[in-house]
């Protein structure tokens, strides 16, 4: 078992060694992290050439977790990721079926521009991701714990894409937008991958000790109030709710599910434990509010005439719902 | 399945009505019909609000398979858009309202402060307080807060039952007297709520623990403390750590976190106190007219001298109904002003508790030494002015609105000068009464002989006909403006002739007088021989114009207590609430009332005074010698 104060150490050097490889982009890292200490999977968004995949491949060096990655396109095959059955022969000369473990067998899966891939590819993710578990020819394989997604996709260039389903979206735990870097560290970025020098990742935690910082994050306490707070808002995104404000009623066609109360939840404790506490609060529940229900709210034609995001929109719900119900 | 429809009809009746409901679910959602909707409802419509209150049409939400009870309205409501089902009332509807107007009065409650922002009394799933130390260090705080809330109440009390109070004594200032039960039942009402409200709003420990987080920013470690309480396992290692963490901020916080005091309510309630306060000290030196002297109302047809007398404390006056301020003593005390027409006087009744309407009472009037208000300014004026009108032989003196004061024949003060006559007239319209009757054109020509008012004379002849009453003032005049403008230019006499105007309301001589009066000079009270005109603001002797200023100041009753005449006879008038009667004591009739050349009734009724009046001692000679009937 690891105590709170070791967590955010674990923690701490988890992101530095992070930062080691990637300059800045400190509020994606710590998104990431929150996401795998909740055992969740990250869709990263981002225009070419922020530092997506070098961010996730720094995080699998940093966590000595085994890495795989998937390069989506559009004539990838969802065989492709999970694997296939083969013929093989052995040594006597006996030929059999044996199954060719995919890329996705590993715990942190780097599933790069993933809405390149067609539906039918992106769907091979659906199972490993909410169940940790491919089945193939009727046998269920079970993916290594822990197991991550980190998904990235090119928000600017949709043609030959395939947005993902909302079912596939609403698997992420996270979404994060990775930003322009500002001028400091656009300057270290040059310095650091225009000379000589190699960023150097040393593993600062294994994944004994990520599966025991998803089972501490687990007992953090949380209020009723608070768990009552992160479903009001999580309802108030709803269209359809009564208590939706009217900016849900005007712009939102559809609202979080569940899972968004549930990443609520976790990265509220998660943030709690980073911040030294030892229970959750609204600022927790606030702070979870745009990475994990950005990506679960669907907006409607006139809201994206209007030129809104989900982001914008989210903050008036959060405006109109209260501490304290009224 | 079958499942009960509640109806709600346009006119907000609801019936609870059992319909079929057919459920369907398919791949675009749940379909919802309701099979006997069309002739149960009477519309055909599928509109319906389930219980989230949000009007759909084949929409049913997440769930809605499983729900029974439905709620139907009838026609109207839109897509989407939430339906305002029927709001509470009674006394729901009026705490909403006050609520509101709380809000709409101090911009914000400031007892959000002290309920998390929520307009609630306390939060839902109260908790006890947790054992522990972590119980024992929030039980100050409890304690803190509730006292807060209770100022909080009382203090919102306190400031609607002086809302109501100020509400009374205005109504019973301009309008009539508000009987004690609604002025008291109210105010009790308050007190209860007040009570009910500081009691009501005990906070629970979570409340406290969560006002403790919101104000010391303690990311709700105590509220989770406390709400958590023995849910969780106590070996677990977090939730100790975290009650651990929650009594250490809770030891640490400072125990003045709720000292604020509801300063704007406060003020909020001042205000309406001082307002209250000062609406009843202005209504108790304001007294009310509450009847005009009349005529020949009382007793023989040639007329009674009506003296009414005002009484400002009304409870204890003779024949008074409760009313909002009674007094208590065993002894009660009136202080009353009478006014005489160019005087004023104030008498003060000491009423023996048995003294009923139609008691014996002791009165013992006596004089004000306060200066004369500006509405005694008006009446000085006239009487001057007839001083004047006399010397000046403007005459109008005759005119004397006064005529009838012409009266003033007739009074005590007739055997003056010529001047003097007419201007003790002119003040006097009260005693002059008779003068209608009596007043001879050469009597008023004698009395005003210096102020010869030719024209005048005749005019106060027609006056003095009519019967002026000197204390028009306070009365509506409804007298003929023509009149008026022609006594105004005789001489001003207006003032006269507008008290003379507030005694009969009815004759057109008292309007004649109030229009003079209006255009009417000041009069110089310190040259005028007659000792009633003096005193009184105005130049000296000079017919001046000067707008009337502000009437119905009362002067405090500050003078010395002069006896005019010893005890009289007190009770009730016939003429409603705040009249009495004043009498000789001893003298069945009143003879002590008449003075010289007086014969009209003895009866003396009071009547509400405008101000109090400074007398010289050769005023109040005359006055006493007027009252004890030996005033010439």
């Amino acid at each position: 078992m690891i105590t709170p104060e070791e967590f955010r150490e674990t923690a701490r050097r988890i992101l530095a060694e992070v930062a080691n490889a990637i300059v800045g982009q400190e509020t994606v890292a710590c998104g990431v992290l929150t996401a795998m200490i909740g055992n969740g999977h990250v869709l990263l968004e981002g225009v070419p050439g922020l530092g997506k995949t070098s961010l996730v491949r720094a995080f699998s060096g940093a966590l000595d977790l085994q890495f795989g990655r998937v390069q989506f396109t559009p004539d990838l095959m969802p065989a492709d990721i999970t694997g296939t059955s083969i013929v093989s022969e052995d040594e006597s000369g006996r030929r059999a079926l044996s199954f060719q473990r995919g890329p996705i067998f590993a715990n942190l899966v780097l599933a790069d521009e993933i809405n390149r891939a067609t539906p039918k590819t992106q769907s091979a993710l659906l199972e490993a991701m909410q169940e940790r578990t491919v089945t193939i020819a009727n046998h269920t394989h079970r993916l290594p714990e822990p197991f991550f997604v980190l998904a990235t996709q090119n928000p600017i260039e949709m043609e030959g894409t395939y947005p993902l389903p909302e079912a596939q979206l609403d698997r992420f735990m996270f979404k994060l937008l990775v930003q322009y870097p500002f001028r400091g560290e656009l300057a270290a970025i040059v310095r650091r991958t225009s000379g000589n020098e190699t960023a150097l990742v040393q593993p600062a935690a294994g994944a004994d000790t990520l599966l025991a910082m998803q089972m501490l994050v687990r007992e953090v306490p949380m209020s009723s109030y608070v768990l009552d707070y992160a479903v009001r808002l999580v309802l108030a995104t709803q269209p359809e709710s009564p208590d939706a404000p009217a900016v849900t009623r005007k712009y939102v066609r559809i609202g979080s599910s569940p899972r968004g109360a549930q990443a609520l939840s976790l990265a509220g404790r998660i943030f709690s434990l980073l911040d030294g506490r030892f229970n959750l609060s609204y600022e927790d529940i606030r702070a979870a509010a745009h990475p994990a229900l950005r990506h679960r709210i669907g907006l409607n034609f006139e809201a994206e005439t209007r030129g809104l995001t989900t982001d914008s929109v989210l903050d008036e719900i959060m405006a109109a719902v209260p501490d304290v119900p009224n | 399945m079958e499942g009960t429809i509640r109806i709600v009809y346009p006119a907000m009746c609801v019936r609870e009505r059992t319909a079929r409901i057919t459920v369907s679910e398919n791949k675009t959602g749940i379909t919802l019909y309701i099979l006997d909707l069309a002739y149960q409802a009477g519309t055909p419509s599928l509109w319906y609000v389930d219980e989230t209150g949000v009007g759909r049409r084949r929409e049913p939400a997440m769930g809605a398979a499983s729900r029974s009870r439905w709620t139907i309205l009838c026609g109207w409501p839109r897509k989407g858009t939430p339906v305002k089902m029927p709001r509470p009332r009674g006394a729901w509807s009026v705490l909403f309202l006050w609520r509101h107007a709380i809000r709409l009065a101090l911009g914000r409650s400031s007892l959000a402060a002290l309920s998390l922002g929520a307009p609630r009394f306390a939060l839902p799933n109260p908790i006890g307080l947790p054992p522990g130390p972590l119980g024992a260090a929030l039980r100050p705080h409890q304690r803190r807060l509730w006292r807060g809330r209770a100022l909080h109440a009382l203090t919102r009390a306190l400031t609607l039952a002086s809302v109501w109070l100020l509400l009374a004594a205005g109504v019973s200032w301009r309008l009539a007297a508000v009987p004690l039960a609604l002025v008291w039942i109210p105010v009790a009402g308050c007190a209860l709520a007040g009570i009910w409200g500081a009691f009501a709003q005990r906070p629970t420990a979570l409340e406290t623990a969560r006002l403790l987080d919101r104000r010391f920013r303690l990311q709700d470690a105590l509220g989770t403390a406390v709400d958590l309480g023995e849910r969780d396992d106590p070996e677990a290692l977090l939730p100790r750590r975290q009650r651990a963490a929650a009594l250490g901020l809770l030891q640490r916080a400072p125990h003045n976190v709720w000292a604020a005091a509801p300063r704007r309510e406060w003020l909020l309630a001042g205000g309406v106190i001082v307002l209250s306060l000062a609406l009843v000290a202005t209504a108790s030196q304001r007294p009310r007219v509450v009847a005009g002297p009349s005529f020949g109302g009382h007793g023989s047809a040639t007329g009674q001298r009506l003296l009414a007398l005002a009484q400002n404390s009304q409870g204890a006056r003779v024949g008074a109904s409760a009313s909002l301020f009674p007094t208590t003593s065993s002894t009660n005390r009136v202080t009353a002003k009478a006014r005489i027409p160019t005087l004023s006087l104030s008498l003060q009744i000491h009423a023996s508790p048995q003294g009923e309407q139609s008691s014996s009472l002791g009165a013992v009037p006596y004089l004000t030494g306060g200066s004369l208000g500006t509405s005694g300014k008006s009446t000085a004026h006239a009487g001057a002015k007839g001083a004047k009108g006399s010397a000046s032989g403007n005459g109008g003196i005759g005119g004397g609105g006064q005529g009838q004061s012409g009266s003033g024949s007739g009074s005590p003060q007739a055997g003056g000068t010529g001047g003097q006559g007419a201007k003790s007239q002119g003040g006097n319209g009260l005693q002059t009464p008779q003068s209608g009757t009596q007043g001879t054109p050469d009597q008023t020509g004698s009395s005003g002989s210096s102020g010869g008012a030719g024209p005048n004379q005749k005019q106060s002849q027609q006056t003095t006909t009519d019967g002026a009453n000197p204390f028009g003032q306070d009365q509506p005049q409804t007298g003929n403006s023509a009149s008026a403008s022609s006594h105004g230019k005789s001489g001003g006499r207006g003032s006269q002739g507008r008290v003379g105007t507030r005694q009969s309301t009815s004759t057109n001589g008292t309007r004649a007088g109030s229009g003079g009066k209006a255009s009417g000079p000041a009069p110089n009270g310190q040259d005028d021989p007659n000792l009633l005109h003096r005193g009184r603001s105005g130049a000296n002797g000079q017919l001046k114009q000067q707008p009337r200023t502000a009437t119905h100041q009362a002067g405090p009753a500050t003078g010395p207590q002069i006896s005019l005449g010893g005890h009289y006879v007190i009770s009730a008038g016939d003429q409603g609430q705040g009249l009495v009667r004043i009498l000789p004591q001893g003298t069945a009739g009143g003879n002590g009332l008449q003075g010289s050349g007086y014969s009209g009734s003895p009866i003396v009724q009071g009547y509400i005074p405008e101000d109090a009046t400074a007398l010289s001692p050769q005023e109040q000679a005359l006055v006493r010698a007027y009252f004890s009937g030996d005033g010439n």
